[in-house]
């Protein structure tokens, strides 16, 4: 009996070996010390990162210059600031390293700028703290017969049914001033909401793509999306004069809403430049379990330009709003939206 | 005695005591089991056996085949070590128990009792905490797996019988890794044709008639969902969904569920356990995905397997 088993349990094993020990190489292959915890990032970022060629950015030069950094006696903490600023390298702001102790940012997308708002001041001075507000949003009409909305965050989620009661409050004003200045971005989502309710019909949102594989080269072909406009049953603001208030802290969602406002016939780009943000971000980890977030898949806009390196105001229209205005209670940005606006004639 | 009090939102017209109430649901529970029972009851008078539990017994034995609907049930649960790589989610190995409850029919077709049987295989697991190495992370992962295949099954010398076929698997799970950005998931979902086969040895061990059973299947050619390299949930939003769908075959999607299980046959209830190894590995679009499940199983088979009659009278594959 055993005899004749003996083929049997030998070829079962045998499988069972072949199968527990198969592919191990499809994990990450660095070890859980300072140089397999620094090369892997390294890694992540040359095979996944989608702005290399585009920043003309020589990775594997600019790791080996910050791996010679690295000693045995490096601590945790060093190690960390070692990649925090090998990743500064990338000038983005969707790059973060994580760790169980503090997150890198990249903040000169936004520190090395004016700032052009203040919260305050546009409460204060602007809306005489007699604004509205609901899902995310502060609304408000200047005597000029101007709607005016705040979106500071499009983390925040825009209900449909809040956007209709502040598109029907203000459905009486003539023009319609935007303000996403400070707005940092969030979910991309919110754009289709706030899009549809200013286009009558179908309009071209831009296009993505994504990596393919781990060569620098590799992307797909550009996806080509639209916006739809609003079911009929909702409030629109169409075939009105709108204004978009930017800055630079202006980031990632608010820096693709900005494109495709711009690209609407009836909208004017009013302030300064966008910080960008054209990457999505993806997340990937480490062999000790720190979290590398980090640009995948490139936005263009419906121009068909790299939303990354951010949105120009519409021509002409480029100003600040100085720090020392502001502390006075003037927001020039606003002020001059509220003018040009008002030149407008009202609605009949 | 006085009447209960009544709560203050019950209307008195539907209060009846507990007793009364007892007895109607017993009563209800009586009405239901007979007309359950009754189609079965009458199959087993037919085969001159004592009980409805007895037709799986009786069904594999010599009763006519087109009476012959035997079912043999075996209701698990799983436990064990679970280990997955998905590269969507991270470059890391993320581990740790998974549970699982399963169920596997199995019965010989009426049209050949003594050559070919169907099994049905359902398998629902989960693991609430998947680590990784450093065990500052983890991941959640659900999975469920159907399986029907239809196999011919030989006896052979020594109380061996083997068996081999094919059928249809369909798998859906998805991996949770909730502090990643536009990757937070990664979803598995394949069909296939696969291959089963097994090798079952019956022995008696101090009396207790007993059957070890190897089963195996594997996926020979399907269809399997991977995405992109590097594409965002946000893409396939955006409505790009080309390139998410792969032809699958043993070149890139090799997956095996091996099965070991001990049954011991009780009389009126049967057991087993068991321990089974699911590995699977799936390749496309630059990305892997790779699990490894090492669990042992518990089972309960009802109404025995039949062992007790005569070996010559027993059709019973395993």
């Amino acid at each position: 009996m055993l005899r004749k088993l003996t083929p049997s349990v030998t070829a079962a094993s045998a499988l069972m070996f072949m199968l527990c020990t198969a592919c191990s190489d499809d994990d990450i292959s660095y070890a859980d010390d300072n140089y397999g915890n620094f090369d892997a990032l390294s890694e992540i970022i040359d095979t996944r990162y989608c702005f290399l060629q585009e920043k003309d950015i020589d990775w594997r030069q600019t790791s080996a210059s910050y791996r010679a950094l690295i000693t045995d006696e490096t601590n945790e903490y060093q190690l960390f600031q070692i990649c925090a600023s090998m990743l500064d390298c990338l000038e983005d702001g969707h790059v973060n390293l994580v760790s169980r102790f503090t997150t890198s940012y990249y903040r000169k997308w936004w520190t090395d700028y004016p700032q052009d708002f203040d919260l305050r001041t546009l409460q204060q001075d602007y809306l005489d703290f007699r604004y509205l507000s609901t899902s995310g949003m502060y609304y408000y009409l200047f005597p000029e017969n101007v709607g005016y909305i705040y979106y500071p965050s499009f983390s925040t989620t825009v209900s449909e049914l809040g956007l209709d009661y502040v598109l029907a409050a203000l459905s009486d004003s003539k023009a319609l001033i935007i303000d996403i200045r400070n707005n940092g971005g969030g979910v991309l989502t919110n754009i289709d909401t706030f899009v549809g309710r200013f286009i009558d019909h179908e309009i071209p949102g831009g296009s993505i793509c994504h990596k393919t594989g781990p060569g620098h080269d590799d992307f797909s072909e550009p996806y080509f999306f639209t916006y739809k406009p609003a079911p009929d049953y909702r409030v629109k603001y169409l075939d009105k004069p709108i204004v978009l208030l930017t800055n630079r802290s202006c980031y990632s969602a608010a820096n693709a809403f900005a494109a495709v406002m711009k690209s609407l016939p009836n909208v004017t780009l009013i302030g300064a430049r966008t910080g960008g943000g054209g990457g999505l971000p993806w997340t990937s980890e480490l062999p000790n379990g720190w979290s590398i977030r980090f640009s995948a898949s490139p936005l263009y806009g419906p121009d068909g330009e790299l939303t990354e390196f951010g949105i120009d105001p519409t021509e002409g229209f480029e100003c600040h709003s100085p720090a020392d205005e502001l502390a006075a209670g003037y927001d020039n940005i606003l002020s001059r939206a509220i003018e040009y606006l008002a030149t407008f004639p009202d609605p009949e | 005695m006085p009447p209960p009090r009544l709560p203050k939102w019950m209307p008195a017209q539907t209060y009846r005591p507990m007793t009364e109430r007892f007895k109607q649901y017993i009563s209800t529970v009586a009405l239901a089991s007979a007309l359950a029972l009754y189609p079965a009851m009458t199959s087993a008078e037919e085969l001159g056996v004592d009980s409805a539990a007895d037709i799986r017994t009786a069904s594999f034995t010599d009763a006519p085949s087109e009476t012959s609907r035997p079912v043999t049930g075996c209701y698990s649960l799983e436990f064990g070590r679970h280990s997955v790589v998905s590269q969507y989610l991270a470059p890391v190995t993320y581990a740790g128990t998974r549970y699982a409850v399963s169920g596997r029919w199995e019965k010989c077709m009426p049209f050949a009792p003594q050559s070919a049987m169907m099994a049905f295989e359902a398998h629902v697991d989960g693991a609430l905490s998947l680590l990784n190495p450093r065990q500052n992370s983890s991941m959640q992962a659900i999975d469920a797996d159907f399986a029907w295949n239809m196999r011919g099954w030989w006896r052979l010398p020594q109380g061996f019988a083997v068996s081999a076929g094919g059928g249809l698997e369909v798998e859906a799970g998805a991996l949770a890794l909730l502090k990643n950005s536009n990757n937070p998931v990664s979803v598995n979902v394949a069909a296939a044709v696969e291959a089963a086969a097994s090798v079952s040895w019956t022995h008696r061990f101090w009396r207790v008639p007993t059957v070890v059973t190897l089963n195996l299947r594997t996926p020979l050619l399907g269809a399997f969902y991977m995405p992109g390299y590097g594409e965002t949930y946000y893409e396939m939003y955006l409505g790009n969904h080309a390139g998410l769908v792969h032809c699958g075959w043993p070149g890139n999607r090799r997956k095996v569920n091996l099965h070991l299980g001990i049954r011991l046959d009780l009389g009126r209830t049967a057991m087993e356990l068991g321990y089974r190894l699911d590995w699977q590995r799936a390749s496309a679009n630059n990305l892997v995905y790779r699990s490894l499940t090492n669990a042992f199983t518990i089972g309960v088979i009802p109404g025995g397997l039949g062992m007790k009659r005569p070996a010559s009278r027993q059709i019973r594959p395993f």
